[in-house]
């Protein structure tokens, strides 16, 4: 219990003496702290010791990680959390969804073996697929034609972003502007009586032409605060959906390399 | 030098695999950390003192977590749950600071 | 206070020791010093350091029947207290917390399916690359795949670029215990990221020339939108955590300077000149995207060949 008094914070001369007391400590004592420190062999309790060192450093990891990982969600109303539950649902479907066809398509990849006519049509159909997404290919489908008429140039930018993310929201397949197909990388700025879009000025009206689910499409305009309502909202201008059976995107877009970014590896890159 | 060498291995180890933290731990493990970080300073210092023992650490290590969880859990269900936290943290911050310092008094001799 | 004297009685503990006070002085476990000091006053007669020497009490039946009447009471009363606790917390807070729960188990559930979903996808890529390698044709088309699959997000990249960091608002919180209850005391949501905020920095990266954009460790793809609900940012419907890390690759020089001078970037200058929202551009020569989702098509399909 002398320790106590050793260690107070205005006195270091203590401190400092306590170790040359600890030496002087009696014989027993010294004939078996040094073998601990020095034997070739580390104690079984030295090893616990490292053990929990290890625990607590990785413990420490850990934590850090989750706490930048964790969505703070310690602010959110029930009501939101119930929505965002709602679209982790749907982002389980649709990874759910992929994980399934991903797993069809390499069945049936590894099962032709060598036969490359199987490879051929998987990868022909694929193509398909994502030119479609990436603009490459017209397409063809269920979707809805958005018309937003503005003759006062006052619907700008921020209007038709966020109309395109509320489109991929709800499940927008594929997509085009006026004439400008939707890709990855489309972009809005304000110009002078009217939005470029991707390098293209485009004049009110804006028609989005969009293939997908025309009533989820149609819906997500629809609420309250959405699309419709901001659009409508701005002077002299107003928005018209109609639902239709077959839209047709014809707009195409040429396909881009990255000139600067390269593929890396796959983060759990197991191959084959 | 193992203990050290083990928390940079641990720190590597959760890094590289960075684990999801089980729900049923995750409003512990905090606080666990702190608490075990407590005894770390505190067997730095009595190692520098002379007066080190594996033994004592590694019960003061786990006795140290394992109460820092139960003060949670307990405050938890007693509805003071982010309260006695602060308070522990607090009363944990402290003593690592004081061993903290007293490990400077022994390093730097200031 | 002078040295201590090496009498142990006197340097007993001092019960009217304020409560820092004795935080200070007992930061050292004292189960060190008792084990030195055990050891040093047994060396003499016992060569076992540790011994159960010093526990010989043991206690009478009558006390032990107290000790145990007594933890009874004490537990007794922790129940009801955490009953009551229980039945007192508003039943909106617990259906939050329970929902909360949910949130972070299903995000983290389909986390672990996205990188299912990658690793199934370059198990994919491998398969298709390797049946079609046999023929000329063949691998023509393997690399026109490869292509799309770049361009929609389904690969992996890894460039040069810009690290875009935005941040909520840090506003000086005067009570650690309020503001464990209520994080978000900001005045109105000006100091707030919202969705928009991040659509708006990736809508001028794109202008800016970017190749390839992920937001909060989420790619960018055709099929991706950025939203919120409520006051959490989601992108591609996963809840994200503030700080949101914008990466977008090309070419740094071009980014920077097309980025920086962008009035997006001049407006979250501003912005974080006001209201204190985090807003740092970082210029970086090594960045890496993951893949982003592409579930399969429903809707659309190539138009029927012309007849």
């Amino acid at each position: 219990m002398r320790r106590r008094f050793d260690v107070m914070p205005s006195m270091p001369e203590g401190d400092r003496r306590r170790p040359d007391r600890d030496r002087r400590s009696p014989e027993g004592d010294r004939r078996e702290r040094p073998s601990r420190a020095r034997g070739p062999l580390p104690r079984r309790s030295q090893l616990l010791v490292g053990l929990l060192c290890a625990t607590l450093g990785f413990a420490l990891a850990v934590q850090v990680h989750t706490t930048r990982s964790t969505p703070s969600l310690a602010a959110a109303r029930p009501e939101d959390l119930v929505s965002i539950l709602d679209d982790l649902t749907a982002r389980g479907d649709r990874l759910r969804a992929e994980a399934d066809s991903l797993t069809a398509t390499r069945d049936r990849l590894t099962a032709g073996g060598q036969e490359s006519t199987a490879a051929l049509d998987e990868a022909r159909q694929r193509a398909d697929t994502l030119g479609i997404l990436a603009g490459t290919v017209p397409a063809t489908g269920a979707g809805i034609v958005l018309t937003i008429t503005d003759p006062q140039a006052s619907v700008r930018s921020d209007v038709l972003l966020d109309t395109m993310e509320e489109l991929r929201d709800a499940g927008a397949e594929a997509m085009s502007v006026s004439g400008v197909r939707v890709v990855t990388s489309t972009y809005f700025l304000d110009r002078d009586g009217g939005v470029e879009v991707d390098g293209r000025l485009l004049r009110p009206p804006y028609v989005f032409l969009v293939i997908g689910d025309p009533r989820t499409l149609a819906a997500a305009l629809d609420i309250p605060g959405g699309v419709l309502d901001t659009v409508r909202r701005r002077p002299g201008a107003s928005a018209a959906v109609e639902q239709q059976p077959q839209v047709d995107v014809t707009a195409l877009r040429a396909l881009v390399t990255p000139r600067y970014a390269r593929p890396a590896a796959a983060e759990s890159g197991s191959i084959g | 030098m193992i203990p050290a060498i083990a928390l940079v291995l641990g720190v590597a180890l959760g890094l590289v695999f960075q684990p999801g933290v089980p729900l049923w731990l995750q409003p512990y493990l905090p606080i666990a950390v702190v608490a075990a970080l407590d005894a770390l300073f505190g067997a730095v210092r009595a190692q520098l003192d002379g007066i080190f023992d594996d033994k004592v650490f590694v019960i003061s290590f786990v006795a140290n977590v394992l109460v820092a969880a139960l003060v949670v859990f307990l405050g938890d269900q007693l509805g003071v749950g982010s309260q006695l936290s602060t308070g522990v943290v607090v009363v944990l911050g402290i003593r690592i600071f004081s061993n903290a310092a007293a490990i400077r008094r022994h390093a730097f001799h200031a | 206070m002078t040295s201590a004297p090496g009498d142990r009685a006197t340097a007993g503990r001092n019960r009217s020791m304020s409560l820092l006070d004795e935080l200070t002085v007992n930061a050292l476990d004292p189960g060190y010093q008792q084990t030195v000091d055990r050891r040093v006053s047994g060396a003499g007669t016992a060569d076992q350091p540790g011994g159960r020497r010093d526990h010989p009490r043991r206690y009478p039946r009558r006390r032990r029947g107290l000790l145990v009447a007594g933890l009874l009471v004490a537990g007794l009363l922790l129940a009801t207290a955490a009953a009551q606790a229980r039945s007192r917390a508003p039943a909106s807070a617990q259906v939050r917390s329970s929902l909360a729960a949910d949130v972070a188990a299903r995000t983290r559930d389909t986390d672990a399916l996205q990188s299912q979903v990658a690793q199934l996808r370059a198990q994919v890529a491998a398969a298709r690359a390797r049946g079609l390698a046999a023929t000329r044709s063949g691998t023509a088309m393997a690399e026109q795949v490869a292509a799309l699959e770049e361009a929609n997000g389904g690969t992996p990249l890894r460039g040069p670029g810009l690290r875009v960091t935005l941040a909520d608002a840090t506003l000086p919180t005067p009570d650690p215990l309020a503001a464990t209850k209520r994080p978000s005391a900001l005045p109105g949501d000006a100091g707030r990221i919202a969705d928009r905020d991040v659509q708006d920095v990736v809508n001028a990266l794109w202008a800016a020339g970017a190749e390839a954009i992920s937001v909060g460790g989420q790619r960018l793809t055709p099929q991706t939108a950025i939203r919120a609900a409520g006051q959490a940012i989601l992108v591609d419907f996963r809840p994200l955590s503030p700080p949101y890390d914008v990466i977008a690759l090309g070419e740094q020089s071009q980014l920077g300077n097309r980025f920086g001078d962008s009035p997006t970037a001049r407006r979250f200058r501003t912005y974080a000149a006001t209201y204190g929202i985090g807003f740092t551009i970082r210029s970086e020569r090594a960045l890496t995207v993951p893949v982003g989702a592409g579930p399969p098509l429903r809707a659309a399909r190539p138009p029927a060949p012309a007849p």
